[in-house]
């Protein structure tokens, strides 16, 4: 047999196939993850929630925007979701760590954010069910709330409307300052609040009235601005008056139950604007926290996006269709 | 003692009768030639004798046993009791001839490869073909193929050998070389033969027994000496060669 | 009458492709029983890996490198729409590993090596070459067919992982070089999005497209009849019967495994 020049098929294949697999080897290594194989062998802890609507299997656990673990089992114990958590070995939990379901972005996938807790309280071992747990707040189940809220302000809103227009006739007696002059220092407090709130609920407007399409609910919110707007101008006006001295406040003090009346009326506002403005309740979160706020209005512009997108109709190619079949 | 018996072989190609009927013996030991008119159905025939083609009808005996209807996995068995030449030759072109020569060896024997390389090199120089053994069978002339498929099909020295026409599109000398080549294996190792000709001359040297082809039967079937005295007239109109 | 004849030569070409199948699914089972039987062809086996696998390198690394900067292009302009762009680059490698990697390489596996296979084989058939090996008591399935059949099952999966890899370089060229996408999100999506299934079930499709076309070729090339005509129309049918059966072979795969 002559010496051959070139290699022989079993070189060449040898070569070949050593290759793919090395290839096969890296592209396994980058999607399967085993990067984080240094801590599989991690602590377990159980979470029970309400609701793990979204949550997925091998899904991330975070502290402070930092992975320290995975979702490892999702089951259903006495009605509740319990969760397996798998968490790296040298996170160090306490008993009143908290775990909260979060979403990454408008659109992004669920996850648990973890907070240890702090120092002061006994360590949790590895094992243990971490008991402050809060499901994710789903932002439809917000918006659902939103018109329910809206009636239920809208009777006193009517009601500070009369109170304020009988108000407005009984001006001009001269009698009770002593009482006014403390009637009047808890309008100015909840006017003010209601200023506040005004202004917050102006800058959210633009953003609900987008967001909730539906007929009822936009009218019902336009209706409840312009009573709020003319409640405020007659609030306004009133204390203008008064200010100056102007009228006679003395129907107002020979008439007991009017006076009682007003006096609940403006505590209850007071109460509620107060709870407004401290973010509690649906509304006081609309109105306060600002970063729903954000979130809202990049939701609505990927919306309108993704609506602009539709009407354009413009033809996809196979290829592109493709695309985006595989990412269902 | 007949070693291969047809008995009543028919077979029909869409509609067309080629072997209607045919009877046929081969005596163990001898060179049976089978001569007829090109186109009558002699490597049809030939076929028949290892199973590559079913007869329709009838029965393929070889000591006894119908290779009709013996199973695909038995007649693998009995194939390699026979050396087959194939009338174009029928290299296999992937290989070089002496890879082809080499291949019935390493599939049926677990001989080292020194003696595989030795026997290559004594059938080539048997088939006048010294030297060949790597090149491709393209580069070979037609006949140059032929004859390295004739030491193919001589290379496990067979108990049978069925040559269909080994010495057509040859030159005289070597024609005669290869004459020489069948009769001396043949005879020299007590073998069998069947061979295909058209050529009288070589039937008339080489024969033990002439079987004479026409129209789907064995006419006759007798000594090279009778055959020439036949009386039948297709005979002798083939032994003349004279058109119809 | 009309009618009728319509009729039967429907009936005729559903008796004929289960005749087909029929004739596949013995040729497969024929290279099963061959498969453990020796002789052992190693240097034979070697030269078909050589062939299938080594020889069609080229071809598939440059289909590989366009259909992944394609699909670059392409799931751009769509995920453009709802400022997706982000995530270009799992678009990419997903399509390549579920659906062009094994389609594709397969595709062209069938076009360069299919074709050669069913050309080879009806030659051997037309000029009695086939004949031959029976007559020397050699199978033609255990010396022609398994080491084809065999070696399309491995190489296909194995260009498949070729092609993909470059697709996805392709992907990333286009996606960050030409697009600017940014790299890191690039990757970082990528590897979000595609799981090792994805990949595993690619490659699984890939063996399956493999053994398909090569069983197809060999069927239709041991099938030749006459000359050189016959031989032609036998390739094409391999070629035409094997693309049809990948991809829909391919839907059906897509449909049970994801
Ligand atoms: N596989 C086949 N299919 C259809 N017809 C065939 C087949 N094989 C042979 N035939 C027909 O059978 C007849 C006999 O053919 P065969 O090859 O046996 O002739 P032959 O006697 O060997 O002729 P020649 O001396 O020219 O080789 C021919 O008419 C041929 O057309
Ligand atoms: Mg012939």
């Amino acid at each position: 047999m002559k010496a051959k020049s070139t290699w022989g098929p079993e070189v060449k294949v040898g070569i070949f196939v050593l290759v793919a697999l090395l290839l096969l080897a890296y592209m396994s290594l980058k999607v399967g993850r085993f990067a984080t194989i240094g801590w599989r062998a991690g602590k377990t802890y159980y979470a029970p929630f309400a609701s793990v609507s979204g949550l997925v299997l091998n899904g991330q656990v975070e502290v402070a925007g930092v992975e320290v673990g995975r979702i490892k089992d999702i089951t259903l114990k006495d009605h509740q979701a319990q969760v397996e958590l798998l968490l790296q070995p040298d996170l160090e939990l306490r008993q009143d760590a908290q775990a909260t379901i979060r979403t990454k972005g408008m659109l992004g996938e669920k996850f648990i954010e973890l907070h240890p807790g702090t120092a002061a309280a006994a360590p949790l071992e590895a094992g243990g069910t971490i008991t402050d747990t809060q499901s994710a707040v789903e932002f439809d189940e917000v918006l659902r709330r939103v018109p329910s809220v809206l009636k239920d302000i809208q009777p006193i809103l009517s009601d500070v409307r009369a109170i304020s227009q009988s108000l407005q006739r009984v001006i001009g007696t001269a009698e009770g300052e002593a009482s006014l002059k403390e009637m009047l220092d808890n309008f100015q407090a909840a006017s003010k609040s209601l200023s506040q709130i005004a202004k917050d609920l102006e800058q959210g407007r633009g953003t609900l009235g987008k967001l909730l399409k539906e007929d009822q609910l936009y009218r019902q919110v336009q209706g409840t601005m312009t009573e709020l707007e003319s409640a405020i101008a007659n609030l306004n006006r009133f204390s203008t008056r008064l200010a100056q001295g102007q009228g006679t406040l003395g129907k107002l003090a020979n008439d007991d139950r009017l006076y009682d009346q007003a006096q609940q009326a403006i505590n209850r506002l007071n109460r509620v604007a107060q709870k407004i403005d401290h973010g509690e309740g649906t509304l006081g979160k609309l109105v306060n926290d600002q970063s729903l706020y954000d979130e809202t209005q990049k939701a609505v512009k990927n919306v309108n996006q993704a609506m602009e997108g539709i009407k354009e109709q413009t033809p996809i190619t196979v290829l592109g269709t493709i695309g985006a079949t595989v990412l269902r | 003692m007949h070693l291969i018996r047809l008995v009543d072989v028919h077979k029909a190609f869409n509609g067309l009768r080629v072997l209607d009927g045919l009877n046929l013996t081969v005596q163990q030991g001898e060179i049976t030639v089978i001569l007829g008119r090109s186109g009558t159905g002699k490597s049809v025939l030939l076929k028949h004798l290892i199973g590559l083609i079913r007869p329709d009808r009838g029965q393929v005996l070889l000591k006894g046993v119908d290779l009709a209807r013996l199973p695909e996995r038995e007649l693998f068995s009995v194939r390699k009791r026979f050396g087959y030449l194939f009338q174009h030759g029928a290299l296999l072109d992937s290989l070089t001839i002496g890879q082809n020569i080499a291949f019935p060896l390493q599939e049926h024997t677990s001989w080292p490869r020194s003696q595989i390389e030795e026997v290559v090199t004594t059938k080539l120089a048997q088939v006048s073909l010294p030297g060949v053994e790597h090149k491709m069978p393209s580069e070979l002339s037609g006949g140059m193929q032929k004859r390295a498929a004739l030491a193919r099909a001589l290379a496990l020295d067979p108990e049978i050998m069925l040559f269909d026409e080994p010495t057509t599109g040859l030159d005289p000398i070597t024609t005669t070389t290869i004459r020489q080549l069948i009769a001396e294996t043949v005879r020299g190792l007590k073998l069998t033969a069947v061979v295909i000709s058209h050529d009288i001359e070589l039937a008339l040297a080489l024969a033990d027994v002439i079987a004479f082809l026409h129209q789907g039967k064995i006419l006759t079937q007798e000594s090279p000496v009778s055959f020439q005295l036949s009386p039948l007239p297709e005979v002798q109109q083939f032994l003349k060669g004279e058109p119809d | 009458m009309m009618f009728a004849r319509l009729l039967a030569r429907l009936g005729d070409l559903f008796l004929g492709l289960l005749r087909e199948l029929g004739e596949m699914a013995m040729l497969l089972v024929n290279c099963l029983l061959w498969l453990p039987r020796p002789p052992y062809r190693i240097r034979h086996f070697f030269g078909q890996l050589e062939f299938i696998g080594v020889r069609s390198l080229f071809i598939v690394a440059l289909t590989g490198l366009f259909s992944g900067m394609v699909l670059a292009l392409q799931a751009y302009y769509g995920f453009r729409k709802f400022g997706g762009e982000s995530l270009l680059g799992g678009a990419v490698a997903l399509s390549m590993t579920r659906e062009i990697g094994p389609v594709l390489t397969s595709l062209m596996v069938t076009a360069r090596a299919g074709s050669a296979m069913a050309a080879e084989l009806g030659t051997m058939r037309v000029t009695e070459q086939v004949d031959a090996l029976l007559a020397m008591a050699v199978h033609p399935v255990h010396y022609l067919a398994l080491p084809r059949v065999l070696s399309g099952l491995i190489m296909v999966p194995l260009l498949t992982v070729v092609d993909v890899f470059i697709g996805i370089l392709g992907g990333y060229f286009v996606g960050v070089m030409l697009l600017g996408i940014n790299p890191g999100t690039y990757m970082q999506k990528m590897v979000e999005m595609v799981v090792a299934s994805d990949l595993y079930n690619g490659l699984f499709k890939s063996m399956v497209f493999g053994l398909l076309l090569a069983l197809i070729s060999c069927h239709q090339g041991l099938k030749a009849r006459g000359g050189a005509q016959g031989v032609g129309l036998v390739t094409t049918r391999a070629v035409v019967y094997s693309a049809v059966a990948i991809l829909i072979v391919d839907y059906m795969l897509t449909a049970l495994l994801f």
